[in-house]
């Protein structure tokens, strides 16, 4: 290939798996060829907005589902981690926060699969967060913030889903 | 005014192209496989210039028909030329692609016959 666009669109979809990402970035590669061999005008759009396209299709592939539930589990775990710091509240507001937009951003650009994931992912670590502050670190809590902070917990992966239907029905429309 | 009508040109041509691609498409698989740089070229071609697409465009149109199992892929290498995607509608296609149509005669019968009585 005489121009670069298909390796910049290799890397615009950054959120796709190997396989997918190679497959497209082939198909692109041979038809800008073929275009070029027949002497045709090739495409100028931006590979960001064609990328956009195939994520409407495909959603996240598995790898970057795992990297982006990795970062869901350590927000998750910033925002129920217990410690002996001045400010502990402000820092899980802020890391609950972060996993929340995280999950709804994953659910609605990802998919369902992706948004649910990052959603468990967050929920679960702040269970093991709160279990290690009460288990661990002898943190008492009292039964109805713990039931609270169970709820709320749910509430993260509901966001993901919720998310992933948002989805759908726009790409409905 | 003007700018208003050229507006209102470019909504119903992006309305009317968004509505008939797919079929277009399908139809164009009907009777033969056909690899993407074909299918741009038939396209333009068969409906004098209307869907002139991008292939931005084009690829995520057939994929996005293929992941839902109207068409289906395979690559080729034909002699010395470089490998092929061609493209073939499945049952499930053919099917969808006769719906389409009786439903795409419908519409444009029921329109001319309005047109024709308001003319």
């Amino acid at each position: 290939m005489s121009d670069d666009y298909a390796a910049r669109l290799g890397r615009a979809l950054y959120w796709a798996d190997t396989d997918l990402k190679r497959r497209i970035v082939a198909e692109i590669a041979a038809h800008r060829s073929e275009a070029a061999t027949a002497g045709m005008k090739r495409s100028d759009e931006p590979p960001g907005v064609v990328a956009k396209r195939y994520l409407q299709i495909y959603g996240f592939g598995i790898a970057f589902t795992a990297l982006c539930a990795l970062a869901g589990a350590a927000f998750g775990f910033l925002s129920a981690v217990q410690a002996d710091i001045s400010w502990l509240d402000g820092l899980q507001l802020l890391s609950l926060l972060a996993a929340l937009l995280l999950t709804a951003w994953c659910g609605i650009a990802g998919g369902m699969r992706s948004g649910l994931a990052v959603g468990c992912a967050a929920a679960v670590a702040r269970l093991v967060a709160m279990a290690v502050g009460v288990l661990v670190q002898g943190y008492a809590v009292e039964a109805l913030s713990l039931a609270l902070f169970v709820a709320s917990c749910a509430m993260v992966p509901l966001i993901g889903f919720l998310g992933g239907e948002a989805r759908k029905r726009w790409g409905e429309e | 005014m003007w700018h208003d009508m050229a507006q209102m040109g470019d909504e119903w041509s992006s309305e009317l192209r968004k509505g008939s691609i797919q079929l277009c498409m399908l139809a164009l698989l009907r009777h033969a496989p056909k690899y993407g740089f074909q299918i741009l070229k038939e396209l333009s071609n068969l409906t004098k210039g209307y869907l002139e697409l991008k292939e931005g465009t084009l690829y995520p149109a057939l994929h996005r028909l293929e992941k839902r199992g109207l068409l289906k892929s395979e690559w080729v290498i034909e002699g010395d030329s470089a490998p092929r995607k061609y493209y073939s509608i499945t049952p499930k296609g053919r099917a969808a692609l006769d719906e389409g149509l009786d439903e795409w005669k419908w519409m444009v019968d029921g329109c001319e016959a309005l047109l024709e009585a308001e003319k």
